[in-house]
C-alpha cells in the first residue's frame, strides 16, 4: 500500500521538477538562441571550408590538386606556353562533386593559389551553373573529365 | 490463394521512419499489440566504401571515413589514421596525440547528445532534442574554428592532425566545459529521472552479459550490461593511460542491469567523463609539432593489421591488408552499429510496438556505419 | 442572445408561417456562422500559439515570418491544406472515410453551445449543459473509430481502437471528478453554477476552494481531460502513430485539418468546463461591488473567462512539450488503478462533506465564524 503512494508521490515530484525546467525556458525570452538567418548571418571563421577559388594567374599547372581529389571534382588541362611554363587552360571545379575535404588546398604547392572562400550560399538552378571555370584558355562546353584532344597554346598575357 | 497466416499481422516499418536513425527497414510480425518477430533489412545506404578504398590512396581515403559515422567523425578518422600508422610504424608527436584526444572526446560528447536527443524525441518528449542541438552548436563552433567544417571534419590525418589549434580555442573550450555540466544536470532533472520516462524504459529489452558477448555488442550497450570493458582502458591508445577517468557501468538503478534505461544513462555518464578528460587534456597541452613527418607518397610495407578504437557507439575496427603499393589491397571496416543491430531480433520477441522504438533508440545505431 | 431571439420570435407572432420559418432558418444560419467563425478563429490561433509556446520552451522562436509576429501563420497553413490533393484510398470505405472528420468536427463544435462567456453573453442556456457537453464529446470517440475503420489500413485501425479505449476509459474519472463539484451547486446548468460562485471577493467562492475534495477533483479532472483530448503524455492515437501510422494517416488536406482543429476545439471545451465548474467561470476576482456600465462589465467578464481558459490551455501545451509519452497499457493502468479509485473516494468524501455541512465551503465556514 505504501509502495502505491510512494510511487505516485515520486512520479508527481519528478514531473513537477521537469515542468519547472521547461517553464523557465518558456517565460524567459532571453533563452532563445535562434539567429534569424537572412537578416543575421554569422561570420564564418578563417579556416572555414566553403567554395573553392583558384587564383589562376599564379597556378603552375602541377595538377597535384586534381590527383589528390578523392572524388575527381577537379578537371585540369595544361599546355606549355612560349616561356616553357605549364599554364592551365582548363581548370574546372565541379562544386557539386566536391566534398569540401580540403585535401587539394593542402596539396597545392603555391601559396594562396587554391583556397577556400567564405562563401556557403551558391545554389543554382542547373547543374552546369555549379561548375566553376577558372581556366585561362578558350572554354569548351563542359564534357566531364579530361578530354583527349590537345589544345593549341594561346598567347596570353602573364601578369 | 496465398497461404497467409491469419493470426499474425506482418507489417513493414519501412525505410522512411519519422523517428529515424537512418534508412532501416524492419519487417515486424505482430499478434495484436505484441511482437513475435522483428527482422531488420539493411543496405539502403550502401555506398561501397570498402571498394572505394581499393582505388584511392591512403591519404585520399580519410574524407571517406568521415562519412562512416558522421556524428562521430573525428573518432572514425582517428581509427583509420591509427591503422595506417601502425602499418607504417611512425610515432606521433605528443602535442598531436593530445589534440587528437581532445577532438575525439568532444566528438563523443556531441554524438551522445544526438543519441540522447533523438531517443527522447522517439519517446515523445520533444524538448531535450533541441537542448542537445543547442549544446552541440558550441562544439561545432569549436571544430569549425579548428578545421573549417561542422560535420565531416577530415582533421585527424595519418601522422597527426592537419592543422594546429587556432588562437582562442583553449579559452573557448574551457568556457564550454564550465557551462556543460550544468546542462547535464538539467537533462537529468527534465528527462532521465522523469517517472514516465523511467516507466517506459525500466526492465525493457534487457541484454544479459552473456548475450552481449555472444552477439558482439560493444560500447555503452556492453557497459550497461555490467561488463567493464572500454578500449581506452584495455588497450590504451594515444595518451589515455595517463588520464584519470572512470568507466561507468550499468548498475540497474531503475530496473534490471542492462535494460534500456541503463543504456540511455550510460551515455549521460560518459558525457560527464568526457568533459573530465578534455579538461585534463587542455591543461596538458604544450608547444610542439602537430604532425609527424610523413612522406608525400605513402607506401606502407606489405602486411596486414587490425586496429580498433572506442567510438561513441562501440568498437570501430579497421582491418587493412597492404601489398606495398600506394593503395590498400583490402580494407575491411568493422562497424559497431552492425553488431549492435544484430541483437535486435532477439530483444524484440514479446515486446510491444512502443517498446520496439525504445529498443532501437537505446541501441543507438546509425545506418551509414551499418551499410558502409 | 436568447433574449434577442425570443424578441424576434414574439415580434413575428403575427406574420405568415412561411416568413416565420424563413426567419428561424436565417437565425439558425447566422448564429451558426458566428459561432463557427469564432471557433475557427480560435482554432487557427491555437495552432499558432502551440507553435509559439513550443518554440519558447525549446529555446527557439516559433513562427515569426508570415504577418506581424507570425500571426498569419495559421492562414498560410489553412491555404496550404486546402490546396492539397484529396486522396481517398481505393479500398477504403468511402462513406465512413468521408463522414468521420465531419462528425468529429461537428461534435467538437457543438460542445461550444452551452458555454457562457459573461453574464449576458451566451449562446444557449441549457438546463443540462454539463451533461450535454459530456455526451457530445463522446461522439468524438465513435467518429475516430469510423475514420480508422474506413481507412482500410491496419495501423489506422490499431490507432483508432486505442483511441477509443483511451477516451472511453478516461470518461469515468472525468465524470466522477466533475460530480464532486456539481453536487455543491446542485445544478447542471452552467450559468447557475457560475452564479453560485459569485461573491466572496470573486475568488474565494470558487468551487475549487470549496472543500479539499473538490481541490483534488480539479487535478483529477484536468489529467483525465488531457487524456480525453489525446494530448501528450496520452497521445498514442495521434503521435505514437507518428512512429507507426495513426487513425488520421490516410487523410490529406482539409480532412486532416478537421481532425486537427477538432482537437483544439476539444481542448477549449474541456478547459471551459473546468473553468466553469472549478475556477468560477467569468467571475472577476477582487472587483467587489464597483459600479460600472454593463457593457464594460461584460467585456471584462469575457476577458476574464478567456484568460482562465487560455491559462489552462497554456498548461496543457506546457505539459505536452515536457513529458514523454505513456505506453498503452501504462495509460490504462494509470486510469483504472490510480485515477478512478481516487476519483471515486473523492466523490464519496465530497458527498459526505456536503451532507454534513449542507454545502457550505471552507470560505463560508470561516466567514461564518466571524459574522455573528
Amino acid at each position: 500500500m505504501t509502495e502505491y503512494f510512494k510511487k505516485m508521490f515520486n512520479a508527481i515530484k519528478s514531473i513537477l521538477t521537469g515542468m519547472g525546467i521547461t517553464i523557465k525556458y518558456g517565460v524567459n525570452p532571453k533563452t532563445e538562441v535562434t539567429q534569424q538567418y537572412p537578416e543575421v548571418k554569422r561570420e564564418p571563421p578563417d579556416r572555414f571550408r566553403g567554395k573553392l577559388f583558384v587564383d589562376i594567374n599564379i597556378c603552375t599547372g602541377c595538377t597535384a590538386c586534381a590527383r589528390i581529389c578523392p572524388v575527381d571534382a577537379i578537371t585540369l588541362k595544361t599546355v606549355r606556353d612560349e616561356n616553357k611554363k605549364l599554364r592551365p587552360v582548363v581548370f574546372d571545379i565541379d562544386n557539386a562533386r566536391c566534398i569540401y575535404c580540403g585535401l587539394c588546398v593542402e596539396a597545392c604547392p603555391v601559396e594562396h593559389c587554391l583556397y577556400f572562400e567564405k562563401k556557403y550560399e551558391f545554389s543554382a538552378y542547373t547543374k552546369d551553373e555549379l561548375i566553376s571555370h577558372f581556366g585561362l584558355g578558350e572554354l569548351k562546353p563542359q564534357e566531364g573529365r579530361v578530354e583527349e584532344k590537345k589544345l593549341e597554346p594561346k598567347k596570353e598575357e602573364v601578369k | 490463394m496465398v497461404n497467409v497466416d491469419e493470426r499474425f499481422m506482418e507489417v513493414s516499418m519501412g525505410p522512411q521512419h519519422p523517428s529515424t536513425h537512418g534508412v532501416l527497414r524492419l519487417l515486424v510480425r505482430t499478434d495484436g499489440e505484441v511482437l513475435t518477430a522483428a527482422r531488420p533489412y539493411i543496405g539502403y545506404l550502401h555506398r561501397a566504401l570498402e571498394k572505394i578504398a581499393e582505388r584511392v590512396t591512403y591519404p585520399q581515403f580519410t574524407p571517406f571515413t568521415d562519412r562512416l559515422d558522421y556524428l562521430a567523425s573525428m573518432n572514425c578518422n582517428l581509427a583509420y589514421a591509427m591503422t595506417v600508422e601502425k602499418l607504417l610504424n611512425i610515432e606521433i608527436p605528443r602535442r598531436a596525440q593530445i589534440i587528437r584526444v581532445i577532438m575525439a572526446e568532444l566528438n563523443r560528447i556531441s554524438s551522445h547528445l544526438i543519441a540522447f536527443g533523438s531517443f527522447s524525441s522517439d519517446m515523445g518528449a520533444f524538448t531535450p532534442f533541441l537542448f542537445g542541438i543547442r549544446e552541440r552548436e558550441f562544439i561545432n563552433d569549436l571544430f569549425e574554428m579548428t578545421c573549417g567544417s561542422r560535420l565531416t571534419y577530415n582533421y585527424i590525418r595519418i601522422g597527426g592532425v592537419s592543422k594546429d589549434l587556432p588562437e582562442g580555442f583553449i579559452d573557448k573550450a574551457k568556457e564550454f566545459l564550465d557551462y556543460f555540466p550544468g546542462k547535464l544536470k538539467e537533462y537529468n532533472e527534465l528527462l532521465s529521472y522523469n517517472a514516465i520516462f523511467i516507466k517506459r524504459l525500466a526492465n525493457i529489452a534487457v541484454i544479459t552479459p552473456e548475450d552481449a558477448l555472444d552477439y558482439g555488442v560493444t560500447g555503452p550497450n556492453l557497459r550497461a550490461s555490467g561488463i567493464k570493458w572500454d578500449l581506452r582502458r584495455e588497450e590504451p591508445y594515444l595518451i589515455y593511460n595517463e588520464l584519470d577517468f572512470d568507466i561507468p557501468i550499468g548498475r540497474g538503478e531503475m530496473g534490471t542491469i542492462g535494460d534500456a534505461w541503463d543504456r540511455y544513462m550510460m551515455r549521460i555518464y560518459e558525457m560527464e567523463q568526457s568533459t573530465k578528460i578534455v579538461k585534463q587534456c587542455l591543461d596538458m597541452l604544450a608547444p610542439g609539432d602537430y604532425t609527424a613527418k610523413v612522406p608525400k607518397v605513402l607506401k606502407p610495407p606489405a602486411g596486414e593489421v587490425y586496429v580498433r578504437a572506442e567510438n561513441p557507439r562501440g568498437e570501430l575496427g579497421f582491418y587493412l591488408i597492404s601489398d606495398g603499393s600506394t593503395k590498400p589491397y583490402r580494407l575491411k571496416i568493422r562497424a559497431p552499429s552492425f553488431a549492435n543491430l544484430s541483437i535486435l531480433p532477439k530483444l524484440a520477441k514479446g515486446v510491444m510496438i512502443a517498446d520496439l522504438i525504445a529498443i532501437i533508440g537505446s541501441l543507438d545505431i546509425i545506418l551509414p556505419e551499418i551499410d558502409r | 442572445m436568447t433574449e434577442l431571439i425570443n424578441e424576434i420570435i414574439t415580434r413575428l407572432a403575427n406574420a405568415a408561417p412561411i416568413i416565420r420559418l424563413l426567419v428561424v432558418i436565417a437565425i439558425i444560419i447566422v448564429s451558426s456562422v458566428i459561432v463557427l467563425a469564432v471557433a475557427l478563429l480560435y482554432e487557427g490561433l491555437a495552432t499558432y500559439a502551440e507553435r509559439k509556446v513550443a518554440g519558447d520552451i525549446q529555446a527557439r522562436i516559433g513562427p515569426n515570418r508570415v504577418g506581424p509576429y507570425g500571426l498569419l501563420q495559421f492562414v498560410a497553413d489553412g491555404v496550404k491544406l486546402l490546396l492539397k490533393e484529396d486522396i481517398i484510398p481505393f479500398y477504403a470505405d468511402k462513406w465512413l472515410f468521408i463522414i468521420a472528420p465531419y462528425i468529429v468536427f461537428t461534435a467538437s463544435f457543438a460542445a461550444f453551445v452551452p458555454l457562457s462567456y459573461s453574464e449576458h453573453i451566451y449562446i444557449a442556456n441549457l438546463n443540462v449543459g454539463v451533461l450535454y457537453i459530456l455526451a457530445i464529446s463522446s461522439v468524438v470517440s465513435m467518429a475516430i473509430l469510423m475514420g480508422a475503420w474506413g481507412s482500410n489500413n491496419k495501423w489506422s485501425l490499431f490507432g483508432g481502437m486505442r483511441a477509443v479505449a483511451q477516451i472511453v476509459s478516461y470518461e469515468i474519472p472525468t465524470v466522477l471528478s466533475l460530480l464532486a463539484a456539481i453536487i455543491i451547486p446542485a445544478s447542471l446548468n452552467m450559468r447557475d453554477i457560475i452564479a453560485y460562485q459569485s461573491g466572496g471577493l470573486g475568488i474565494f467562492r470558487w468551487l475549487i476552494f470549496n472543500n479539499p475534495f473538490t481541490f483534488f477533483a480539479f487535478f483529477i479532472y484536468f489529467i483525465a481531460s488531457i487524456a480525453e483530448v489525446n494530448r501528450t503524455p496520452f497521445d498514442i492515437p495521434e503521435a505514437e502513430s507518428e512512429i507507426v501510422a495513426g487513425y488520421h494517416t490516410e487523410y490529406t488536406g482539409m480532412r486532416f485539418a478537421f481532425f486537427f482543429m477538432a482537437e483544439y476545439g476539444d481542448m477549449f471545451v474541456v478547459s471551459a468546463l473546468a473553468t466553469t465548474l472549478f475556477l468560477g467561470g467569468w467571475q472577476i476576482p477582487f472587483i467587489g461591488n464597483i459600479v460600472m456600465p454593463v457593457w464594460l462589465k461584460d467585456i471584462l467578464e469575457v476577458a476574464v473567462f478567456f484568460g482562465k481558459v487560455f491559462l489552462l490551455i497554456y498548461i496543457m501545451m506546457w505539459i505536452r512539450w515536457t513529458l514523454p509519452r505513456l505506453r498503452v497499457d501504462q495509460l490504462m493502468e494509470l486510469c483504472w488503478k490510480y485515477l478512478t479509485p481516487f476519483a471515486f473516494f473523492n466523490l464519496i468524501g465530497a458527498s459526505v462533506w456536503v451532507l454534513l455541512l449542507h454545502g457550505k465551503g471552507v470560505y463560508d465556514i470561516i466567514t461564518g465564524l466571524f459574522v455573528h
